[in-house]
């Protein structure tokens, strides 16, 4: 089965909120007993309808995301280049760094000068 | 529009219906990508605005339920609307509602079913009323529903009982009262009965032979010929409990 369309599924909700509002607008504007049982009845069925199809859309959505996020982080990790967030040094790469003391500053560095009165 | 200004809950509704609606046309126009913001607008134009109109809105569609302009939207009740508006009318229904506390839910207060489930039950008969509308009155003429639309049961004393409680000392003392307190409490007496405060409307059909016992409460009655008696103030607000 073919998985559905995700903004096909946001178009059909978004329309049948429409459809759903406009029922509900016009039992306010007019309070007799069509508009207010149709906005009572047809209007909850389709608002409701609507907002199933919209969190079942973005479940999918989020479902299909973190899938492919999941495919992209093994794939990766099958290229021996990058596991997880973590770079993996071998032992040689490790040695070659070196130690902190270029970050130290220098001690008889010329202070900068200061910016006498104009 | 009358209704939408004087309600805020109408108002929040719309207002909320148009906010939703300008998401979703944006949606629907501009087609963006689906990002963590079009998501949250999208959960915003499909799900917490329209919840916003439906409470509201329903709530407001609630309370024009009760209203006597909802009531009168069928053609064959708009007499019985129209004699309730007439300020010169003397008929029960019609100084029912000049009474502030009914008004315009005047036609609700009297033929509401009370009690724990009264609501429910109230509105179930009123879906039958539009269930016989659209397929039994919707093409009868004035003239013939008139003379074939009546009350599904007897009028209930009980529904008068809410107002009238029959407690008070001014209402016992009448004369029509006193000796039949108990029939009247039990139902057995009906208030709303030709020989007695009724009928209701001046909209009735012919009259029945009643040969014994209590009238039927929806006999018609000339009202030129026989006024009402007027059973005074109400001894209490309407909606409110009465101690019995």
């Amino acid at each position: 089965m073919k998985p559905p369309k995700i903004p096909a599924l946001l178009l059909i909700s978004a329309i049948l909120t429409l459809i759903g509002l406009a029922l509900m607008v016009w039992s306010v504007l007019q309070p007799t007993p069509l508009p207010t049982i149709l906005a009572m009845s047809l209007g909850q069925v389709f608002g409701t309808a609507a907002f199933g199809l919209f969190l079942f859309a973005i479940i999918i959505d989020l479902r299909r995301d973190a899938r492919e996020r999941k495919r992209m982080l093994d794939a990766m990790a099958e290229s021996n280049k990058v596991t997880g967030l973590v770079i993996p040094l071998t032992t040689e790469e490790i040695a070659t760094i070196k130690p902190a003391e270029a970050a130290t500053p220098a001690t008889d560095a010329t202070p900068p000068k200061e910016s006498g009165p104009p | 529009m009358g209704t939408l200004t004087s309600d805020p809950l109408g108002m929040v509704a719309v207002g909320s219906a148009a906010i939703a609606a300008l998401i979703l046309i944006w949606y629907l126009v501009r087609r963006p990508p689906l990002t963590n913001a079009t998501r949250f607008l999208l959960l915003l134009g499909i799900g917490a605005f329209p919840l916003l109109t439906a409470g509201s809105g329903n709530l407001h569609g609630y309370n024009a339920t009760k209203t006597r302009r909802f009531c009168g939207a069928c053609h064959v009740m708009t007499p019985y609307s129209d004699d309730s508006e007439d300020p010169k009318s003397q008929s029960l229904a019609a100084r029912h509602a000049r009474n502030p506390e009914f008004g315009e839910d005047n036609c609700y207060y009297c033929h509401a079913d009370y009690g724990m489930f009264g609501t429910i039950t109230t509105k179930l008969g009123g879906m039958r009323h539009v269930y016989e509308y659209m397929f039994n009155y919707r093409n009868m003429s004035l003239e013939e529903a008139r003379q074939s639309i009546h009350l599904r049961g007897r009028f209930k004393n009980s529904n008068c009982m809410q107002c009238h409680s029959t407690e008070l000392l001014s209402w016992q003392q009448i004369d029509g009262h006193k000796g039949q307190l108990e029939e009247i409490r039990s139902g057995d007496t009906s208030c709303a009965s030709s020989g007695c405060h009724g009928p209701s409307h001046p909209f009735s059909k012919d009259p029945e032979p009643a040969p014994d016992a209590a009238p039927a409460p929806d006999a018609a009655v000339s009202w030129d010929a026989a006024p009402p008696v007027d059973a005074g103030a109400p001894d209490a607000k309407p909606g409110k409990a009465v101690p019995r």
